[in-house]
């Protein structure tokens, strides 16, 4: 399998809203009637999970297309690269056998199996398109839904290992990039207005993972009680307030305060252009503003879309797969500064 | 996963609190009592009184061995009879057995359920095809969780459906053949 060659379609196209949404995201959790969850079964049981989703995915006109992918067949730096790229989840990629996934060829949907749960969809598109995102997941839970009995109950909704994603098992997230509320030390006020509103924040790569280059993901927290289009409802009407105050953000900061602005750009930009190690958090942190100047236009031979498929190519196991599996820690530094300065160098930039 | 003890004492704790301090993530954990005691306000002294190191790190593993207080008096000996998972063992992962022990452990889970959701009881879709639902079928649908909702004292939830069924145009309550497409 050519692992590298899986970039995701999001890192690669632009989407609605993208001078500040990433990407958006929706995850559906789902069981299997009768069969133990995942945390608690054997392998006998998560084998059997195996073989009903094969015999699924190859049956269906639609799923057939989708390419298989044992995780446990998946070397420690496939996985490492699969969870750079948002293919999969870090639980996923803590392997064990009978975890399969099964991607789709555009690279935006995917079905994970034996994760926390026995399914796990989801569907993600770059800039801001949950409803889209949603219809797309609702397609290959129907089809899914066909021939699998799920667990269910009237009254709790779809059974999930975890009571914290019952209900729905939906979790709808949107990957936000915040300079301008980052620089005027803004996000902490908006974290602690979430809760109120079943909403929270996590990291970039999801639950419990650390904030990298001002990138935010919001994400609902409450999955029962709401229906999915409820839950993706106030998620949108956040993440557009979320966007105004951004916008309000910036703006204020290039009337105001642009020496101050435009000096960590360039900062940063020289730094991209002359270094010759550098840390992938510390790339994270300087592709930052270059984003922002990005949308202030800076660069007028760079786009999002740019930005987004670097901020993938400087991670880690990108890096070592271009590299060589042999590649330590300072070689990989220094290939991710010679590829940031080829990507910077020559650039048309307006100073 | 480990269970999550409560920061400032040895319960498990029941609530977890989201914060960005010096632009990482943090997630603080509290039983009830010290829960209450938490604001964003007390964030500061909360974080003094802390291990930092062992917060930054991902904190708080759990022993083994280390008593794990059951909460709302579960029975020490509650168990799901189809999968055999001990309440208990529930309360130390978080991770149910399988889909019978919502039933099993249903009396001691609606608290869990609350604290996570505010509500107990599901409104959104049902399995099957993707097919757009006549909103007569909807309407029914909804005014009979209408009817549970209330029966359970759920309000909130009551409340939600009502709404819902506002939002549905007036036809649904026409007879059948005459709903036009939405």
């Amino acid at each position: 399998m050519d692992i590298a060659n899986l970039t995701k379609q999001w890192a690669e196209r632009m989407g609605p809203r993208s001078h500040v949404v990433v990407s958006s995201r929706v995850r559906q959790a789902r069981n299997i009637e009768r069969v133990l969850f995942p945390p608690h079964a054997n392998k006998e049981d998560l084998r059997r999970v195996c073989e009903l989703v094969n015999r699924l995915v190859h049956a269906d006109a639609t799923l057939h297309n989708f390419q298989r992918i044992d995780i446990n067949t998946c070397t420690s730096l496939e996985r490492a690269f699969l969870k750079e790229s948002h293919i999969i989840s870090p639980e996923l990629e803590q392997a064990g056998e009978y975890r399969v996934l099964y991607l789709d060829q555009q690279r935006s949907c995917a079905i994970m199996v034996n994760e926390e749960d026995h399914l796990r969809m989801y569907c993600l598109q770059s800039g801001l398109q949950l409803t889209p995102v949603l219809k797309e997941i609702n397609a290959i839970d129907a089809l899914l839904s066909r021939s699998l009995k799920y667990a269910f109950s009237e009254k709790y909704g779809y059974l999930t290992s975890c009571p914290s994603n019952v209900g729905t098992g939906m979790r709808a997230s949107v990957m936000l990039h915040l300079p301008g509320l980052a620089m005027t030390q803004q996000v902490e006020e908006i974290v602690k207005e979430l809760p109120q509103r079943g909403l929270t924040v996590r990291g970039y790569y999801g639950e419990n993972s650390e904030f990298l280059g001002d990138f935010y993901q919001f994400s609902n927290e409450v999955t029962l009680g709401k229906t999915e289009e409820q839950i993706i409802e106030s998620l949108h009407k956040v993440v557009e307030q979320i966007i105004a105050k951004e916008e309000a953000a910036r703006e204020a900061l290039f009337e105001k305060k642009r020496p101050y602005v435009e000096d960590v750009i360039w900062r940063a930009y020289g730094l991209l252009v002359h270094a010759r190690i550098m840390a992938s958090s510390e790339a994270f942190k300087l592709l930052s503003p270059i984003r922002l100047g990005i949308e202030r236009g800076y660069f007028p031979s760079f786009t999002h879309h740019d930005l987004n498929r670097l901020i993938v190519q400087v991670q880690p196991a990108h890096l070592q797969i271009t590299e060589g599996e042999t590649a330590g820690v300072e070689d990989r530094d220094i290939a991710r500064a010679r590829l940031l300065r080829a990507a910077f160098t020559g650039m048309d930039s307006h100073n | 996963m480990p269970v999550q003890k409560c920061q400032k004492c040895d319960r498990p704790a029941t609530h977890k609190f989201t914060r960005i301090v010096n632009g990482h993530v943090m997630d603080f954990f509290f039983c009830q009592e010290h829960a209450a005691e938490f604001s964003p306000l007390q964030l500061k002294a909360a974080l003094s009184q802390l291990e930092l190191t062992q917060l930054l790190a991902g904190l708080l593993k759990s022993e083994q061995g280390q008593k794990a207080e059951l909460s709302e008096q579960a029975p020490v000996d509650l168990k799901c009879p189809t999968c055999g998972l001990w309440f208990r063992q529930y309360r130390q992962t978080m991770f149910l057995g399988c889909s019978d022990c919502y039933r099993s452990f249903e009396k001691y889970l609606t608290n869990d359920l609350r604290r996570y959701h505010g509500t107990t009881r599901h409104c959104g879709k049902q399995p099957g095809p993707a097919t757009e639902i006549p909103d007569r079928e909807k309407l029914e649908a909804l005014t009979k969780r209408l009817a549970l909702a209330i029966q359970d004292e759920d309000f909130e939830l009551a409340a939600q459906l009502r709404d819902q069924i506002r939002q549905l145009p007036s036809s649904a309550n026409k007879p059948q053949g005459t709903t036009p497409n939405r």
